[in-house]
């Protein structure tokens, strides 16, 4: 019954209003999502206003859309110039300039529109088909198991290392320190602030993000000749739609993709920002012999490009059923939501199932929509690999000054930017990894709010509450099976080095 | 080679004791997490060394070209941008530092970089300031 409720509103998305909003949605999610330093919540945020023109269902179909484009364009800067538009783009960042390094920024495109509109897609059908009842696997996280997914994250410090553990996880634990600044929820004491009232606040994740890999990447092109190019002197093909044999290369790192996206998407305050480091960790675990993990394996940036659309749709689970946000940009929704006179909750569906599911079918139409769009701007886009580097430089730093300044509109972010960037310059140079540095800092306060409750509700206890709880130890039997690939194949690597290179 | 190295290890350490002994000070478990870091990132420090020793003993040719400096010169040339934007504007200052940063990077075509401001500074315009409405810093100019 559910479901022929569901299938009988996708008639709704059929008239002009509905259209346009879809659009509008796509086309500012994949311009700003492409914007290092702008983000999908700001996008979101920036349509409220226009939302006031138009009923509830298009103004919800306008941000939804908005959303899942923004999530996506994210990956156009991170592919082509390593600037990673969203902070669920930076671990795409990784494989995806490589390949662009090689030549094939229109094929590590393709792959990634793939991966994404695909990964959309199948979000969307679970938030359409099984809402409801998996609203209620949100509710069985408590602080054990965000502690305990945390720690199930930083796990994949290890694998996207490359080579470099101790440097990698030196990298982690900086991170995890970084997080630690400000204002500490629990004492209330500001810590490592130095009387700042910017430090008392913490370090935003968008000025990191935006330092560590676009500045810094400004940074290391200034070091090559003005002439030369990222995609070299390779011709840039026409062909945008993926073929037979890369979708058959990459169908086990999609599956895995888009499970994690899925899985981690129904957890409040994961979603792709973890979801991508986890997918890209397990991709690297399950790595063959031939396979060039960290130079340009596009079954990496499959992985991660499937897992952070992968997680959009699941991610408005918790936000349309329980009222509460899976991230900043469902939390924005949520507002919207609210604003346009609308109550979350499972009574959404109940009361008005004309709009939430005309809603969700819309979401389903803007992944459609902006594969399309994509696929039109992939050859534009794609002309940036072909820009002097002389010239690219300082246009993805006056970008990255520009983005993080709008974001907040305080020039301080911008310091913080710039000093991260240059950090993230020389951990580039001498091999620590920016991704375990901005995995660290994305996990370091989940795992120690996790912790600090997990100490309260445990009463000192912590072991036995965890020992009580299935889904905690399910995490921790994840946990194990990571660590033990890991050290396997750390000692399979040290043995083999030669074969491996 | 070992030398370097030996310097960024010493750097990582005063940095981590100074997070400890800043750290001491805070009350009701705030010390935690940061101390716990500081000293794994100290014991990782020491392992990394212990791991990669005879690969830091061996005498690394190093390139003391002069291109090697540029990375910190653009940083200093984006210092003085990013001061400049607060007073003579973000447009004014954009042009100046796009032109500025493109030539000291090798760009001797004056007309590629006319090109690129031509499209850039319209594009930002209405993108951010006529799209997105936001106040980008006027400064004494425009």
């Amino acid at each position: 019954m559910y479901i022929f409720e569901a299938l009988s509103y996708f008639n709704n998305l059929f008239s002009l209003s509905v259209l346009l909003c879809l659009m509008l949605g796509v086309m500012i999610g994949l311009i700003i999502g492409a914007i290092p330093g702008l983000s999908p919540p700001m996008a979101i945020a920036l349509l409220i206003p226009v939302s006031f023109n138009f009923p509830p269902t298009e103004a919800l179909i306008m941000m939804v859309s908005c959303y899942a484009a923004g999530m996506y364009g994210g990956s156009f800067s991170a592919i082509l110039i390593r600037a990673p538009g969203t902070s669920a783009s930076a671990a795409s960042a990784i494989e995806g300039y490589e390949l662009t390094k090689k030549g094939k920024a229109i094929q590590a495109i393709r792959i990634s529109t793939f991966a994404s509109v695909l990964g959309g897609l199948i979000s969307g059908l679970v938030l359409l088909l099984l809402a409801p009842p998996l609203a209620e696997v949100a509710l069985l996280f408590g602080p054990a198991e965000y502690f305990l997914m945390a720690v199930l994250g930083l796990t994949a410090i290890a694998s996207i290392s490359f080579g470099h553990i101790f440097k990698g996880l030196i990298a982690g634990f900086f991170g995890i320190f970084l997080s630690t600044i400000g204002v500490d929820l629990y004492s209330g004491i500001p810590r490592f602030s130095f009387g700042s009232a910017t430090l008392s606040s913490g370090i935003d994740i968008m000025p990191a993000i935006v330092g560590l890999f676009a500045f810094a990447q400004g940074l290391e092109l200034s070091l090559s000749k003005a002439q030369e190019t990222i995609g070299g002197n390779t011709k840039l093909s026409w062909n945008i739609w993926p073929k037979l044999e890369e979708i058959r290369k990459v169908k086990h790192s999609l599956m895995r993709g888009w499970g994690c996206g899925l899985v981690l998407g129904i957890i409040p305050a994961a979603g792709g920002s973890i979801a991508q480091w986890i997918a890209y960790a397990w991709e690297i675990q399950k790595g063959k012999i031939g396979d060039k993990f960290g130079k340009g394996e596009i079954k990496g940036l499959a992985a991660t490009e499937g897992s952070n659309n992968g997680c959009t749709g699941t991610s408005l689970i918790p936000m349309f059923t329980l009222g509460i946000p899976g991230g900043i940009s469902a939390a924005v929704i949520l507002g919207a939501l609210v604003i346009h006179g609308l109550q979350p909750g499972l009574g959404l569906f109940k009361n008005n199932p004309q709009i939430v599911f005309t809603v969700i079918w819309g979401f389903l139409a803007a992944n459609v929509l902006m594969g399309l769009i994509a696929a039109f701007m992939a050859r534009g886009m794609a002309h940036l690999t072909i820009m002097p580097k002389g010239l690219l430089a300082p246009l993805i730093i006056i970008f990255s000054i520009v983005g993080t300044y709008v974001n907040t509109n305080n020039i301080i972010d911008v310091w913080i930017m710039m000093s991260f960037g240059v950090l993230g310059y020389l951990m580039n140079k001498y091999n620590f990894s920016t991704g375990a540095a901005l995995l660290g800092l994305i996990l370091g306060p989940i795992a120690e709010n996790g912790l600090r409750d997990l100490m309260v509700v445990s009463r000192g206890d912590p072991l036995v509450y965890i020992l009580h709880r299935p889904l905690s130890l399910t995490l921790i039997f994840l946990t194990a099976i990571i660590v033990f690939y890991s050290a396997k194949q750390f000692k399979w690597q040290t043995k083999n080095k030669k074969l491996y290179n | 080679m070992l030398n370097i190295v030996l310097l960024r290890n010493i750097i990582i350490f005063i940095i981590c004791i100074t997070i400890i002994i800043l750290a001491k000070n805070y009350t009701d478990y705030a010390n935690l997490l940061p101390t716990f870091c500081a000293i794994l990132i100290m014991i990782f420090t020491i392992l990394d060394f212990y791991q990669n020793r005879n690969k830091y003993r061996s005498k690394i040719k190093t390139d003391k070209n002069f291109n090697n400096f540029r990375p910190y010169i653009i940083t200093i040339i984006t210092i003085l941008y990013a001061l400049s934007i607060l007073i003579i504007g973000f447009f004014i200052s954009t042009i100046l530092y796009l032109i500025a940063s493109s030539y000291y990077l090798g760009v001797k075509n004056f007309k590629n970089i006319l090109i690129t401001l031509i499209f850039l500074i319209p594009l930002m315009y209405g993108f951010f300031v006529i799209f997105l409405k936001t106040n980008l810093p006027k400064g004494i100019l425009f």
